[in-house]
């Protein structure tokens, strides 16, 4: 079968223009890396813990190239028709649907799968002619093969702090990606993004960072994952906001990572002991 | 090892002080439980001339204690009969009662009371606590907080702080002495009442605890020399200031690093009117040094602080702040150089001989345990010796014939000392005869009810529908739906909503592990029962896609512990499971938390997405060596925490009418079920694991 070219464009772009700069802080060279992963057409694998920055990164390099993005939350339930698309029935006939992934392959969007691990091992196969030299799409319900815009680019992302025997990447899928790591930022690199984000005093940022950084030492020990920066930035609103740091802290950050009760006291004395 | 290590405490007692205790205590041996004979000997060795016949009854309460307890019982009889002979007796005879009548930190508070008391040679007074305990538990003062109370929550917290692995530890009650770190441990009072309200106790709790965490993160053990120097040239008023000056650095360190501990110095200032505190004294340093706090005393009147002392404040003297920097240095010749130096430092240094003690406490407690012997125990020391090789080469040896076997080595949690004992239980996977048997327990007639019943739950999981039709949304058109909609248009114009088809495939993806205790107690028709159980369910799952394994435990103690495969993961369902079931008898203890350990890892293996470790048991964590009471429950409940960080779901069900008591502790509100009724398990197992899985 001969791919099919994807002249005709079918959706308005500026419809997912990202038009405002997003706010990013970059930890390390991962735009440096991202540009060439997009100038070589190589997709890219964001790994990093749950609210580091990962989806706010592909915002930011959406904008900064003037691609529209096409995002994608994965889940248990995500089926291949539900990324390729589907008929749906119209006027008693049935008409083609394109589904994200198709949508972007034709119109040379960036496709963010995000948390690409929760999709099911089957659904995310149907990807994996587009992330090699082939970058091309098979739509079997059309019987055609869809040849990637040259501006398309997928990239996905997914927390290897799930990592378990179900909640894996397919060697075969991994190995398709350059990927680049998320964890998180430096202490002095996440108080500027909570400053920044939040507009709260420096200082009072750096003192929630610090809580951050010891409730991360907990992970393995209580709790599952850590305070994430996102977590500490809707903390930083709270207290902006004229919240007290420590009612904010245990709404914000101890009792949105445990259900434990042990854990929530020992966080709340951690709260206690930096504000 | 544990009980030549146990004489040498008996023997070694006058000589020792609380931190040698501490070391030894956690490098004592076996956890298991002492007999009332051994106990006995071990009485009459700490008091000398006592007529066993007339102790039995305290020696049998005794008995039942677990052996960390005992072992805590033996060291603090020790420490009360070098203080009074006559009350250690009476202390005895009230041990075990008072143990049950207080919770374990009123009980070493008690115990802590009546050192006190001794000490200060109020003997009546001891005499009425000793034997007045139930007096003593109604009048204690609820606004004191006892360390073994918080040392937990102090130790987690700050172990989210600091890089290295921090304990804490006691003071001695009756020595007075101020907080101290090596570097190690944190050594913190026993108990505080300072405010009349448990909240600012804590406090005060906390900030001590930072104050040594402060002295190790500023590096206050820089100052060794030069301390050192100054004590020699000025005597103790310069170690003083020393210590106020260095306490105020800390805190001011504290201050921009952790605000909030500042705020509770504030209020403890406050509440304790602790008057013209120089808190500007390193007002505009940023990051100061000890360097800091050695300029400022040379420039200010050097009695200026002499007298003041924080009510928060450590201990900075030169042979505490050494301890700290042996814990922390390798290098021999500068410890060798420490301690010339505190040699030569004046009147309050170490002497060799003390500093070679505290030195090779650390790196070599069996020299100094030998120094310290008296002459005719060093042949008995040496014969030790000789056992101890004899009985490691036997332990090498054994090694090496299990290699053959299917044997493994795991850790077990000391919940008194707070660790694990590593490579602790030796679990050895045996094989279950699946040689014919009689299996009549598995071939009842009134058996085909149940079966009856478990088909029927399970079915509903099998029989999940793959597709589901007449949906609003889905993958593909379900025609049918389509032309009924269409022939009924005019009917209901609604149908034409419906008329997709949803991939419902069923991604069922479930490994269950079923780990079943087989222990003595289950003989006889319980027996029959797990049997009758295990066998209907393993025949019904092998229906299902769900993977799933059988393994029975039981043992009896440390050594032996027990696992029977009676099916594995890679195994099909067949008439040789169904032998080895029916071959399933019941055995001896239940080391739970080996058990545990080892079937996670067994599980964790499994490729699928909800793993589920489903225990049956008939009650609760016990084995001969004392791996019975709080012991027990403590490491199968961290075994199981160690399970559920693996993303493994434990579950347990059990016979037990007193599960209350110490399920929900061990494994969480929702984790368990109780059976009340055993004869209904067959049925019931089904109903649990259709919940569990769907």
């Amino acid at each position: 079968m001969k791919p099919m070219n994807t002249d005709n464009k079918t959706i308005n772009n500026a419809e997912y223009f990202i038009e405002k700069e997003p706010y990013y802080q970059p930890s390390s060279n991962e735009i440096e890396i991202f540009n060439t992963a997009l100038a070589e057409n190589i997709p890219v694998l964001l790994k990093g813990p749950t609210g580091c920055g990962k989806t706010r990164f592909m915002e930011y390099m959406s904008w900064y190239h003037k691609r529209p993005l096409i995002a994608v939350s994965c889940h248990d339930d995500l089926t291949t028709s539900d990324l390729v698309g589907r008929y749906l029935i119209k006027d008693s006939s049935t008409v083609w649907q394109d589904g994200p992934l198709t949508t972007a392959v034709r119109n040379g969007c960036i496709c963010y799968l995000d948390e690409i691990v929760e999709a099911r091992k089957d659904t995310t196969v149907v990807i994996h002619p587009l992330c090699d030299d082939r970058r091309i799409l098979p739509l079997e319900k059309l019987g055609q093969l869809l040849k990637a815009s040259p501006d398309f680019c997928l990239t996905m992302s997914y927390n290897p702090g799930y990592q378990s025997a179900v909640k894996d990447l397919k060697p075969s899928t991994r190995q398709r990606f350059i990927s680049i790591d998320f964890s998180y930022p430096a202490e002095d690199i996440e108080s500027v993004i909570v400053h920044e984000e939040s507009k709260l005093d420096l200082k009072q940022c750096e003192l929630l960072v610090k809580l951050a950084n010891m409730t991360r030492n907990l992970v393995g020990n209580g709790l599952e994952e850590g305070a994430s920066t996102r977590l500490l930035v809707h903390t930083a609103k709270l207290i902006y906001r004229g919240f007290e740091p420590n009612m904010a802290c245990k709404c914000g950050i101890a009792d949105a990572i445990t259900d434990d009760d042990d854990t929530k006291t020992l966080l709340h004395e951690m709260i206690d002991t930096v504000f | 090892m544990s009980f030549i290590r146990t004489l040498l405490k008996t023997w070694l007692g006058p000589q020792r002080n609380t931190k040698q205790l501490s070391l030894e205590s956690k490098q004592t041996g076996s956890c298991g439980g002492m007999s009332t004979t051994e106990l006995k000997i071990r009485i009459e060795l700490i008091l000398d001339g006592v007529d066993t016949r007339q102790i039995i009854e305290p020696v049998t309460g005794i008995a039942a204690l677990s052996h960390a307890l005992q072992s805590e019982f033996l060291t603090q009889l020790a420490s009360v009969a070098e203080l009074s002979a006559s009350h250690a007796y009476a202390l005895l005879l009230t041990y075990a009662p008072a143990l049950n009548a207080m919770s374990t930190s009123e009980h070493s508070y008690w115990l802590e009371t009546i050192k006190q008391a001794l000490s200060e040679q109020k003997f009546e007074h001891a005499e009425i606590l000793i034997n007045g305990y139930g007096d003593f538990v109604s009048n204690l003062d609820k606004t004191t907080v006892q360390l073994s109370e918080v040392a937990e929550l102090l130790e987690k917290l700050i172990s989210t702080i600091s890089q290295d692995t921090l304990t804490i530890g006691h003071l001695d009650i009756s020595s007075k002495q101020q907080a101290y770190t090596d570097g190690k441990q944190l050594y913190l009072p026993a108990s505080i009442s300072s405010f009349d309200n448990y909240a600012d106790n804590f406090s005060l709790y906390k900030v001590i605890t930072f104050q040594l965490l402060g002295q190790l993160q500023c590096e206050s053990l820089l100052a060794i020399k030069p301390l050192q120097s100054g004590i020699a040239d000025h005597g103790n008023d310069f170690l003083q200031q020393f210590s106020f000056i260095e306490t105020v650095r800390i805190n001011h360190y504290l201050k921009y690093t952790f605000p909030g501990v500042w705020r509770k110095i504030v209020d403890i200032h406050k509440k304790l009117a602790v008057e013209n505190y120089p808190e500007s004294l390193f007002e505009g340093d940023e990051k100061t040094t000890v360097f800091n706090t050695l300029a400022i005393m040379e420039q200010s009147d050097f009695a200026s602080f002499s007298s003041d002392s924080l009510p928060y404040q450590g201990d900075f003297s030169p042979e505490k702040l050494i301890l700290n920097q042996v814990e922390n240095s390798e290098n021999q010749s500068v410890l060798m150089n420490l301690m010339n130096n505190n040699i030569d430092a004046g009147e309050d240094a170490l002497t060799e001989d003390k500093l070679a003690d505290r030195i090779s406490i650390k790196h070599n407690a069996n020299a100094e345990a030998l120094a310290n012997l008296p002459d005719k125990h060093q042949d008995i020391w040496e014969q030790l010796n000789e056992t101890v090789a004899q009985h490691q080469q036997e332990a090498e040896k054994r090694r090496e014939e299990e290699s053959n076997k299917r044997v493994y080595y795991y850790p077990e949690w000391d919940t008194s000392l707070n660790q694990y004992r590593q490579d602790w239980c030796r679990v050895e996977e045996i094989a279950i005869s699946d040689n014919e048997n009689a299996t009549h327990a598995l071939d009842k007639t009134d058996l085909r009810f149940s079966e009856y019943k478990i088909k029927k739950t399970l079915d509903m999981i099998i029989n999940t529908q793959r597709f589901i039709r007449y949906q609003s949304d889905g993958d593909e058109i379900d025609i049918d739906a389509w032309v009924e909609a269409k022939s009924n248009k005019t009917k209901h114009a609604d149908d034409f909503q419906n008329v997709y088809v949803r991939n419902n495939k069923n991604s069922r993806s479930v490994a269950i592990m079923f780990a079943v205790d087989i222990s003595g107690s289950t003989a006889g028709w319980k027996n029959e029962i797990i049997q009758q159980s295990t066998w209907l369910l393993s025949r019904t799952l092998s229906k299902l896609d769900d993977q799933f394994a059988i393994y029975a435990f039981s043992g009896s103690g440390r050594e032996q512990c027990d696992i029977y495969p009676v099916k594995e993961f890679k195994e099909k369902y067949s008439p040789t499971i169904k032998q080895r079931i029916a071959n399933l008898s019941a055995k001896q203890y239940t080391r739970m938390g080996a058990a545990i350990r080892h079937l996670s890892k067994i599980l964790n293996q499994a490729e699928a997405k909800t793993k589920i470790l489903f225990v049956l048991t008939d009650g609760r964590p016990d084995d001969i060596d004392s791996y019975r009471g709080h012991y027990g429950v403590e490491d199968t409940r961290r075994a199981f925490n160690e399970a559920k960080a693996l993303y493994l779901n434990p579950f347990v069900l059990t016979f037990d009418q007193a599960c209350i008591d110490y399920l929900p502790h061990m494994l969480g509100k929702n984790r368990y079920r109780l059976i009340s009724d055993i004869a209904m398990l067959p049925v019931q197992i089904s109903t649990i694991y259709k919940q569990l899985t769907t």
